[in-house]
């Protein structure tokens, strides 16, 4: 897959922002792993990095003080179809991936 | 066990008397059930757990007393917004802030309701003895899932911490309601709900179809979005899947004494004081009824101004310095409502 971004919703930032180009970093990481949407959940956090879920077609959940949501996930993925799941954590944001 | 009767699979709390019992007890329940049970670093890790196990499609329970409430706030108001299924039982001792630990209160009643951002509806059950703590909570966690909210029960130490025999073949339950899941063959849509439906059905964050679950304002499409007209409809929508629902789930109990002028209205372990002085005032030739509210919010106004209706007084009676009166009053205003608390 070229891309987990949505290309419906391109990104708002402001001219000159580095989110942008994290953004692309991490579609570029995400899709060299070769991960599909459905193997991904961005967890975010308020901020301009916290509109990073809306970029993908990926699962998300977007709320505040997000760590444990994704720490539940995690512990959920024992006894449900969410298996291995790890996390990255930026900035404000969390990734969940299979 | 009203949890595990209500088929709870992840439990997740930090420790505080008087709540610290539920949790104890889930330690070794749960487990041997096949379910999850976790202590949070702190208060808003262990309701988060809770709410990141409900949307991967959970049954979840969360405990505390009055400062852990505070410490959730935030997290209620996302399963709020978010129609997060979980039950939450405040086991209430008396405040404000950490207060007393092992003295009762009742003075969390108005802040469970109110004590989010948003000012939109929950529920709150309160049970009066051990009996009502296994059958309410087995009805939170139904409504939690038909609805798609949080649920309250509003307990206290008195309630939590007794010790009391309870006749499991004496319980009146209910058949346990399954959260409704979403159509395969339909497009999905997170905050969609059907015709004549209040209340979107449900497909778990990590399935094989990609979930959106958001804080923020809204569509149903679960982004973002700005269109005054959509986010009316949501906030409507919110507020009325609840409060036009109460007389579902509106319970109570009564105690109808011929020839009473007063009704006492009360709720929670000042039901049971009420119950010995309604005694008393009958065997002194001062009848008097009583109606124990067990549905405090969304308040049942219609079961309360029809009981209320045939009485020229009423008595709120409650373990503060005033809180629930406060609706009684408003519902009544021909009526002279005294407090007792």
């Amino acid at each position: 897959m070229d891309s987990l971004l949505n290309a419906k919703r391109p990104a708002v930032f402001c001219p000159g922002c580095s989110h942008d180009r994290v953004l692309h970093a991490l579609d570029k990481a995400l899709t060299g792993i070769g991960y599909a949407g459905k193997d991904v959940a961005i967890v975010t956090d308020i901020g301009c990095s916290g509109l990073f879920d809306t970029f993908f077609n990926t699962h998300a959940f977007h709320a505040k003080v997000v760590e444990r949501l994704t720490h539940a996930a995690q512990k959920v993925g024992a006894g449900q179809d969410y298996p291995s799941v790890s996390s990255l954590f930026f900035s404000n944001f969390i990734l969940l991936s299979r | 066990m009203g949890g595990c009767g209500g088929r709870l699979q992840l439990f997740s709390g930090y420790p505080i008397t008087p709540a610290t019992t539920i949790y104890n007890t889930m330690l070794k329940l749960l487990p041997p059930k096949g379910g999850v049970c976790l202590q949070g670093e702190d208060e808003i890790a262990s309701i988060g757990f809770c709410l990141g196990a409900a949307m991967a499609g959970m049954k979840t329970m969360t405990t505390t007393s009055g400062p852990g409430i505070s410490l959730y706030s935030e997290q209620i108001s996302f399963a709020i917004g978010s129609e997060i299924p979980i039950v939450i039982v405040d086991v209430q001792r008396l405040g404000p802030s950490t207060g007393s630990a092992t003295k009762g209160a009742d003075g969390d009643i108005q802040f469970l309701q109110w004590g989010n951002s948003g000012g939109l509806p929950v529920i709150v059950l309160a049970p009066t003895d051990v009996k009502d703590c296994y059958e309410l909570t087995v009805q939170a966690f139904n409504l939690a899932e038909q609805y798609r909210c949080p649920v309250f029960i509003a307990a206290n130490k008195e309630i939590s911490m007794a010790r009391e025999t309870l006749c499991m073949d004496e319980l009146q339950l209910p058949p346990v309601f399954e959260r409704r899941q979403a159509d395969p063959d339909s497009p999905f849509m997170p905050f969609g709900v059907s015709e004549n439906r209040q209340v979107p059905d449900f497909l778990p964050i990590g399935g094989n179809r990609l979930v959106r679950q958001t804080t923020s304002t809204h569509g149903v499409n679960g982004y973002i979005t700005t269109d005054p007209e959509e986010i009316a409809m949501m906030q409507q929508r919110l507020k009325e899947k609840i409060v036009e629902a109460v007389a579902d789930f509106t319970y109570f109990e009564e105690t109808l004494v011929p020839e009473a002028d007063t009704l006492v209205v009360t709720y929670g372990i000042t039901a049971r004081t009420a119950k010995v002085a309604v005694e008393r005032l009958k065997e002194k030739g001062q009848p008097t009824s009583r109606l124990v509210l067990k549905t405090l919010w969304p308040v049942p106004e219609a079961l309360i101004c029809k009981k209320a209706a045939p009485y020229k007084r009423v008595v709120v009676a409650e373990m503060k310095l005033g809180q629930y009166v406060r609706e009684i009053q408003r519902l009544l205003p021909g009526k002279e409502v005294a407090f007792m608390g």
